[in-house]
């Protein structure tokens, strides 16, 4: 139930409550623009001793600490036993409602505009979801590499995130569209679905290495991945090209790097879904092709929306 | 002897041209340029902006050649597009020579529909990518036109006078965004616009641009911005475009879109199991 409410407990920026049963969420405008407060009602009905700020900062923290905590029960899960599975799968359920929350929280503070630098956050929840979509598989049955894989690309995310965080930048007033919405979405889908595809690419190749059995298979299922990461980068690159015309007057906003890097990406698997018309090129070399091409993701998804170092505990 | 050695040789390199073997080199070329170009942009956005304004020409010619170890990666390309826009119409061509009489043979068949998808895509990139060439060869721009309230001007080179008539300017006071609390974030305003023929008056606003015999109007930035400040008067800056390039990007846009879909909607039909017939 959504009360739109002015609060007054000593705090008169608390303006919205959610209220769950005897749980309260509170939207506050204290601590950097983002902050969330759950509050339970005490018998004495009151609620100052019961405050817990968490900004959307700390959320995202949580998520990354939840993400490594997860990571490292998968690995410790050798034995593929159930018990350690289902805790595996509650951190990581526990890492991507806080990363959802996170984003949801900038998301809301930004609104109508985009909110800036959102993309590795954002692309880590999406692989997040991704990971937890095929979970019980991943974990118990013949897919575990997969699943540790895509964690191990989950931690390595969530680390560039915590020590180069760029979210400190405001909105800009012409993002304020449909349009840029729809390419910011639909890019971080794509990136999320184009980084599934090479990490099953790469699984293909490392038992193929091995002349392992069902390698075939392996590589056939990084196809949707790679067509369905295609599908929306397209829509993104279009949406944001339609956005450009509208705020800028111009097909392409030359003057800003990121906009080369999702072009370059979008060449290179078009190259990749070109190789299967191409005689010469077995599954081996377009998995390795794959491979590259989730490596120069990786580092385009990553490197424009570094920032500075920060120490995270400062 | 001699003519049948040419004919064939005019052949290989029909052949050649439209290969998709070319066509893979090509996009790897163009996404290792692409990729060398995020490095050369960043921290130099200043050099391309200009791009946008002046047209490509005048802008290789200034620009780029002053910066040429910046923009060494532009001129490349260039050369790679051309090159793939050859490739990519050699082998649309010629495919579709070859797949239209298997219609009278086959009928309207799955297979038909998925090479001609493919095709459709091609022609829509063919389509972009002229329109890009267009706009930025032909494009006639009269950039950061100031306008004062209830001041008539005149666009440079044109018959075209605007007058701003009027400016809304809603000040946020919401409690979301707290950092525009005081500020403006959706500017209105209400241009007149008149011809040698017609007028018209029009709203204008970010993302919002009029258009009125041929010509666009974008705007750029407004005064004032906020309630309280340095700056109290009130003009808006807006950039004034005749690009006869817009409508086939946007044309090229809608076939690969409609391409894309047509592609995956038979890729997803072609997935699907075989219904078995006991």
């Amino acid at each position: 139930m959504l009360v739109s409410y002015s609060w007054n407990l000593g705090n008169p920026r608390i303006y919205y409550l959610y209220r769950s049963g005897d749980f309260f969420l509170l939207f506050d405008r204290r601590a950097n623009l983002r902050t969330v407060c759950l509050l339970k009602l005490s018998p004495e009905k009151s609620m100052k001793h019961f405050v817990v700020a968490i900004t959307s900062g700390q959320l995202l923290f949580f998520a990354q600490l939840a993400y490594a905590t997860g990571f490292v029960f998968a690995c410790a899960n050798r034995a593929k036993t159930t018990p350690l599975s289902i805790i595996t799968i509650g951190i990581m359920v526990i890492a991507v409602v806080c990363n959802g929350l996170a984003l949801g929280l900038r998301y809301y503070h930004s609104w109508p505009m985009m909110p800036m630098y959102l993309g590795l956050p954002a692309l880590l929840c999406c692989m997040g979801v991704i990971w937890l979509l095929g979970s019980s598989h991943r974990l118990l049955k013949s897919a575990r590499t997969e699943g540790l894989l895509i964690q191990g690309v989950i931690v390595f995310l969530a680390i560039i995130t915590l020590l180069f965080p760029k979210d400190f930048y405001l909105p800009f007033l012409r993002s304020a569209t449909i349009w840029s919405h729809l390419f910011l979405i639909t890019g971080i889908v794509a990136k999320g679905c184009l980084l599934m595809a090479s990490i099953k690419a790469l699984i293909f190749w490392l038992y193929h290495q091995k002349n392992k059995t069902g390698k075939k298979k392996t590589l056939s299922s990084a196809m949707p991945w790679a067509l369905w990461g295609f599908v929306c980068l397209t829509v993104s690159m279009f949406t944001g090209e339609v956005w450009s015309y509208l705020g800028w007057g111009t097909p392409v906003v030359w003057h800003d790097p990121a906009i080369t890097t999702i072009m370059a990406i979008w060449f290179y698997w078009i190259a990749y879904l070109h190789l299967h018309y191409t005689p010469g090129w077995h599954p081996p070399r377009r998995a390795i092709f794959m491979v590259i091409g989730g490596l120069l993701l990786i580092t385009f998804a990553c490197h424009p929306d570094m920032g500075p170092f920060r120490f995270p505990f400062r | 002897m001699e003519q049948s050695k040419n004919r064939r040789f005019s052949l290989w390199l029909w052949h050649s041209l439209g290969s998709i073997r070319l066509a893979v080199v090509l996009l790897i070329l163009l996404a290792a340029d692409l990729s060398l170009a995020y490095f050369s942009i960043n921290g130099r956005g200043i050099i391309f902006e200009p791009m946008n304004q002046v047209g490509i020409w005048p802008w290789l010619k200034t620009y780029a050649m002053a910066n040429l170890c910046h923009t060494a990666w532009f001129f490349i390309l260039l050369a790679l597009l051309t090159a793939l826009v050859i490739n990519t119409l050699v082998c649309t061509s010629s495919r579709l020579w070859i797949l239209f009489p298997t219609l009278r043979k086959h009928g309207l068949s799955k297979r038909f529909y998925f090479s001609l998808s493919t095709h459709v895509m091609h022609l829509g990139m063919l389509a972009i990518l002229i329109g890009y060439l267009v706009s930025y060869t032909m494009s006639q721009v009269y950039p950061s036109l100031t306008l004062a309230l209830k001041k008539e001007a005149l666009v440079a080179g044109t018959n075209l006078r605007l007058e701003l008539l009027s400016m809304t300017l809603p000040i946020y006071e919401g409690k979301r965004l707290e950092s525009f609390a005081g500020r403006i974030i959706s500017p209105v305003v209400q241009l007149k616009i008149a011809g040698p023929i017609e007028e018209r008056t029009a709203t204008l606003g970010f993302n919002n641009p009029v258009r009125f015999q041929g010509y666009s109007f974008f705007l750029q930035r407004f005064s004032p911005r906020q309630k309280s400040g340095m700056s109290t008067t009130r003009y808006i800056v807006i950039d004034v475009r005749r690009d006869p390039g817009v409508l086939l990007y946007f044309i090229g846009i809608s076939f690969f879109l409609g391409g894309l879909l047509f592609y995956v909607i038979f890729w997803i039909r072609s997935r699907q199991p075989r219904k078995t017939t006991s």
